[in-house]
């Protein structure tokens, strides 16, 4: 119970916001798709994820590394198989509609209408063939139609298929009230179970219906029957009462139950909450998932230093931070989300210690900090100041015995140097980098450059940075007292 | 009005004081210590070298090989009104090594002081000349090489 209070305490209004967004996102998904194979698809793609975060749950490597494969080839296979599809239902809506309208049609196909025009051409015996797109697009499988955009009339649709007219032998596709085409040349189905008195007419009813979402009236132009082809099967209708079933099936207002519950909007409050629980769940793994264990070596940022004072020497200029989370998570951490930062505006001159918390570290969300390696961080600021100071030759080597260095004169003799108080307080002397006397015969002159011990300390713009050394080679004085 | 000879005196004096001045801005040569009066004695003569001989130092150098065994710091002090310690603070590395308290007579004298060298001294020295106040007659450098 603590734990989720918790856990609840936890959250942030940007994770409110991060669930509320992506479970209206997913309604409006689930609008939009609803009843199209794409639809299924995203469905069957969920639940191949739900599947694979239980197999990673039960430390199932290899399931879960296969389920995770074919759900990524799903995602990716979805967007080039029914590239079509989601065209056709971003295309056919407006924004307002993408991100807030219903993908019901708003207007009702006049069923009567179509009831009396098809029993109406049966009885004539004139052959139709009357397609009703579902959610799929069918420009794909529809070809050579001509565009009528004419209002669904009995008269209008009988005229379509009256034995004279061009386009009688073609396809009529009816969406609302509304005659969208003429003329369409449907694809024959493959099935080759299919009786051997139906013709190319029910032949290509079926080979629609069995590739998409469509229902296809048939009227047979030979005996006068109707049929109505709905995904790979063809079923003949006996009575009126029969093809309005098929066809309130077809549109989704079968039964008063179904329409009553969709009238009140029960499905769509019904998706949204499983919309929003299914996003929280998605959350709740990705961001509260303790799974994955990381060790990260960061940078350390001193901030807010006195202008007057420098840092001389820090005891860790990186500190490793154990971190958990899910998976994802830690996968997608970038180096910039994760800082530490110790204030440096109390620190006073000489040895600061510090002791590193939560507070001192920046975390990306959902990110838990386990440890901090090491816990303390110790920082010596210092005052700057400038102080002259003596250079001298750090020789090295050996002179020759017979030979005696009696003299040396540097220019400038003297350096000034900026430095930490405290270091420079000690140091009364810059040794220039060692200086060899090895290949020393005579007297002569060299240069040297200084070199600046601690690192921290350095030479004003005005020191020159080499130094010319003249020394003064003498031989050795026999112990007679005359040059040997 | 000031008479010749007592213009040409305080010319003479300020002419001094002047060159004194000079001396004391070179800290290798003497440098008073902030607080402390100038001294009562004089250095005349401070050198590094290898030996000493009828009281006269011997091979001095800059640098010194430590297979020789020993330097020695000699100074010769004058113009000593009474005995004075003077002290030879060596320095390795600009670390404070060792300190040598001498005592000087007057009204002229020459001590010295030395260290024996061992592998672990090689590098540069200096030897920082000094009276009981602190005031820094004089700082000798050196190295000990190989």
């Amino acid at each position: 119970m603590e734990k989720l209070i918790h856990l609840i305490a936890s959250i942030r209004w940007q994770d409110a916001v991060d669930i509320i967004l992506n479970s209206y996102i997913i309604y409006r998904l689930y609008a939009l798709f609803r009843g199209t194979i794409v639809f299924r698809v995203l469905i069957t793609i969920a639940i191949l994820w739900f599947f694979q975060r239980i197999a990673v749950s039960l430390g199932l490597i290899v399931t879960s590394w296969a389920i995770q494969g074919i759900t990524a080839a799903a995602a990716l296979l979805i967007i080039v198989v029914f590239r079509n599809e989601i065209r056709s239902v971003l295309q056919t809506k407006n924004l307002k509609t993408i991100l807030w309208g219903s993908s019901r049609k708003s207007i009702e196909t006049p069923f009567d209408v179509i009831l009396e025009s098809v029993f109406e051409l049966s009885r004539k015996k004139m052959g139709a063939l009357i397609v009703f797109p579902g959610k799929e697009d069918l420009q794909e499988y529809i070809h050579s139609s001509i565009t009528w955009e004419g209002v669904l009339s009995k008269e209008m649709l009988i005229s379509i298929f009256w034995p004279d007219n061009p386009v009688h032998d073609g396809a009529v596709t009816i969406q609302g009230n509304k005659i969208k085409e003429v003329g369409g040349i449907l694809p024959l189905s493959y099935q080759k179970d299919l009786p051997s008195y139906y013709g190319t007419r029910h032949r290509a009813a079926v080979g629609l219906s069995e590739r998409t979402d469509a229902l296809v009236v048939v009227v047979s132009e030979e005996r006068g029957t109707i049929s109505v082809a709905k995904g790979p099967r063809i079923h003949p209708i006996k009575s009126r009462e029969d093809l309005l079933e098929k066809m309130r099936q077809h549109f989704g207002t079968e039964g008063q139950l179904a329409n009553s519950f969709k009238k009140k909007g029960l499905e769509p409050a019904l998706a949204a909450l499983i919309s929003f629980f299914f996003i929280s769940g998605v959350w709740f793994s990705f961001t509260r998932g303790q799974d994955t264990l990381v060790n990260l070596e960061v940078p350390v940022e001193y901030v807010n230093r006195d202008p007057k004072m420098e840092i001389l020497e820090t005891s860790a200029n990186t500190v490793r931070l154990q971190l958990s989370g899910s998976g994802a998570l830690i996968k997608s951490i970038r180096p910039e989300q994760i800082r530490i930062r110790i204030d440096l505006i109390k620190a006073l001159p000489g040895l600061n210690a510090y002791t590193i918390t939560r507070e001192n570290i920046t975390l990306p969300p959902g990110v838990t900090l386990i440890n901090i390696h090491p816990p303390t961080v110790t920082v010596n600021l210092d005052i700057m100041i400038e102080k002259t100071l003596a250079i001298q030759v750090d020789w090295v080597g050996k002179l020759n015995e017979d030979l005696i260095m009696t003299d040396v004169r540097l220019t400038p003799s003297k350096i000034d140097v900026i430095g930490g108080r405290h270091i420079l307080e000690n140091i009364s002397t810059i040794y220039t980098e060692p200086v060899s006397l090895d290949s020393m015969k005579r007297s002569g002159n060299i240069t040297a450059k200084p070199a600046l011990h601690p690192a921290s300390l350095k030479t004003t713009s005005e020191s020159k940075d080499r130094v010319s050394i003249d020394y003064v080679i003498t031989k050795r004085p026999s112990p007679n007292g005359s040059e040997r | 009005m000031i008479p010749k000879y007592m213009r040409v005196l305080f010319l003479a004096l300020f002419f001094m004081g002047i060159f004194h001045l000079t001396l004391g801005q070179e800290p290798d040569k003497g440098e008073p210590t902030p607080g402390n009066a100038l001294p009562r004695i004089k250095l005349i003569d401070a050198v590094m070298c290898e030996g000493i001989k009828d009281g006269k130092p011997q091979n001095a150098a800059v640098i010194f090989s430590k297979s020789h065994g020993e330097v020695i710091c000699f100074t010769t002090f004058d113009d000593i009104q009474e005995n004075t310690f003077i002290y030879h603070k060596w320095f390795f590395r600009d670390v404070l090594n060792r300190t040598t308290r001498l005592i000087v007579n007057p009204p002229r004298w020459s001590t010295y002081s030395s260290i024996h060298v061992r592998e672990s001294d090689k590098g540069p020295w200096h030897v920082e000349i000094t009276d009981e106040q602190g005031y820094v007659f004089q700082i000798l450098r050196f190295s000990i090489v190989e």
